[in-house]
């Protein structure tokens, strides 16, 4: 242990093998040379001290490294995926007893060379055409964290700008290192719902297989599992859009085709075969106007249809289309109050003699008007 | 001494086929090559798992033709890391950033105010100064991980990042009087660090 040590600085300390290994574990032995060290170079001690809280600063930043482990069962799962390939390795190679029957010998051949293409072209298949969600994340020019949910239940995510993310089972979410900097952009296999902070500088954005979703601060889900043929957005809050991407490997806005644009308890689901969205009203919309929860503001005495319609449209974001002329002299009575929306539009048509049809996630009132009371 | 010998001992049992030396391998390393690997692709843990699968099977099929080498644990995080690299060089889609060390240089360091506005609003210890690891070069960021948890010596890490062992102390040095930096600078400002 013939070192210079009299001259180290913290870090030359912190960077020498003797040093490290002792504060690491200890031995007796090396316990007894750096308590004589010590106390033969006070001078010395205050970058001693330093260097020790120095390693004890990088440890501590690095702990999370050190305890990223697999979980026993995954590690025992693992495992038994090496041992089952071991065992179907094994009688394929050569080392048992061969027979002298050359054509049996051709035939383990031939059966070699299948396992081998086979092989092969799995890993082909696996590597060469990752998912788009995978292609996408190794792209990045930075690298990602990567959340992945494999429990039973959903898991919540809080991103780096405050905004929150249910993952739910058998779902990835990742984003890059530098989430926040220039935009906020996240990548999603699976499905989440997604609490956005506003922030109208940085546009939050969902890449998720075909999709691009655009919001500026919002609460909406996106489904999109690999194997699924269809994607799906629904929106809780505020507006969203939602575009297609023609070249999934870029995500330049260049490349954005077509798209539509999302209000509160609209969802549209987009067909990865026939590239086709199809818009529609959630099956049961809720309330987005918090101030008319009010339990009144649902009783009705001869008020003016349209006045009805209005107030659904505030309470619920829903489009609904009506011909004011037609509808002027209808009124209604009415007490409706814990009912979903459709079975309120159920009572409120009905009772004026008329129906409603929901087209492309909008609400419309078919009427052929009231008789004047 | 002892431990070395029963290592020593392990790894003969394995090479002569022994099942149980096998799994004993798996289960000492696992935890290592786990961490190691999703460091290097955080992106998937399942293309992380897959790699340390074949490393696995690769061991079991050369078993007899491997000299013992002398640390099992360096031996496993090298196959490892040259099995995720070449699974990368056949997607043609090289991971820039295992070799590219022009990389590093567009990793600018933080400014004192950066650090000033980062103790803010962080909430502890832990997480201020990983956000300062986030601040170094990911080859030295690699470089630290393998002294100060794997526990790995200057000839090793330079195996593993491909440079010789003076130019991976520099690294590790470089790395430690960043961070050495970066902490005094906080702890002018606020006097919570040393």
């Amino acid at each position: 242990m013939q070192q210079p040590y009299q001259s180290y600085s913290a870090s030359d300390f912190v960077c020498d093998d003797h040093f490290l290994a002792h504060q690491l574990s200890p031995t007796d032995e090396s316990e007894q040379f750096w308590h004589d060290w010590r106390i033969q170079n006070p001078s010395r001690e205050q970058h001693y001290h330093q260097a020790q809280q120095l390693l004890e600063a990088v440890r501590l930043g690095l702990s999370d490294y050190a305890r990223n482990y697999l979980s026993e069962e995954a590690e025992a799962r693992l495992f038994d995926r090496i041992h089952s390939s071991k065992s179907q390795i094994k009688s394929g190679q050569p080392g048992f007893k061969i027979t002298r029957n050359p054509w049996f010998l051709r035939g383990i051949a031939a059966c070699l060379i299948f396992v081998l293409a086979l092989g092969a072209w799995q890993l082909k298949d696996k590597w060469m055409q990752p998912s788009l969600y995978k292609q996408q994340v190794t792209n990045l020019p930075v690298p990602a964290i990567e959340k992945i949910n494999d429990k039973s239940a959903p898991e919540l995510t809080t991103l780096p700008d405050g905004s929150t993310v249910e993952l739910f089972p058998g779902s990835r979410l990742s984003y890059p290192t530098d989430f926040g900097k220039t935009n906020r952009t996240v990548y999603l296999l699976g499905k989440a719902r997604f609490d956005v902070r506003k922030n109208p500088q940085k546009p939050f954005y969902v890449y998720s297989n075909e999709l691009v979703t655009k919001v500026l601060g919002t609460v909406f889900s996106v489904e999109a599992f690999e194997k699924d043929n269809a994607l799906k957005i629904v929106v809780e809050h505020g507006q969203v859009s939602v575009y297609q991407q023609k070249n999934p490997d870029t995500k330049s806005a260049r490349t954005i085709l077509q798209g539509v644009l999302l209000k509160p308890n609209q969802q549209v689901v987009f067909s990865r075969e026939s590239k086709q969205f199809s818009k529609t009203v959630v099956a049961e919309p809720a309330l987005v106007d918090d101030r008319i929860v009010d339990k009144n503001s649902f009783v009705f005495e001869e008020t003016p249809v349209i006045a009805v319609f209005e107030l659904l449209k505030k309470a619920y974001g829903l489009d609904i289309i009506y011909n004011e002329e037609i509808l002027k002299g209808c009124q209604l009575t009415a007490s409706l109050a814990d009912e979903p929306v459709l079975k309120k539009l159920d009572i409120i048509t009905q009772s004026i003699g008329s129906s409603y049809e929901m087209v492309e996630g909008q609400v419309i009132i078919v009427s052929n008007g009231c008789k004047s009371p | 001494m002892s431990i070395n010998t029963s290592k020593s001992d392990l790894w003969k049992a394995f090479q002569r086929g022994d099942e149980e030396a096998y799994s004993e391998l798996y289960r000492t390393h696992i935890k290592h090559m786990y961490r190691y690997g999703m460091s290097l692709v955080p992106v998937s843990e399942a293309f992380v798992l897959d790699c340390i699968h074949d490393v696995f099977m690769e061991i079991w099929m050369k078993r007899d033709r491997i000299t013992e080498p002398d640390n099992i644990k360096f031996y496993l995080l090298k196959a490892l890391k040259v099995r995720i690299l070449h699974l990368f060089a056949r997607t043609e889609r090289p991971y820039e950033s295992f070799h590219d060390s022009s990389f590093n240089e567009l990793w600018e360091e933080p400014s004192t105010e950066e650090i000033f506005s980062q103790q803010e609003e962080t909430v502890n210890r832990k997480e201020f100064v990983e956000n300062l690891i986030s601040k170094l070069p990911p080859r030295q960021q690699e470089a630290i991980r393998l002294r100060f948890i794997e526990e790995l010596d200057y000839d090793q890490i330079g195996v593993l990042l491909s440079i010789n062992h003076q130019s991976a102390k520099n690294l590790i040095f470089r790395a430690i009087e960043n961070m050495r930096g970066w902490l005094l600078s906080a702890f002018v400002i606020f006097s919570s660090f040393f």
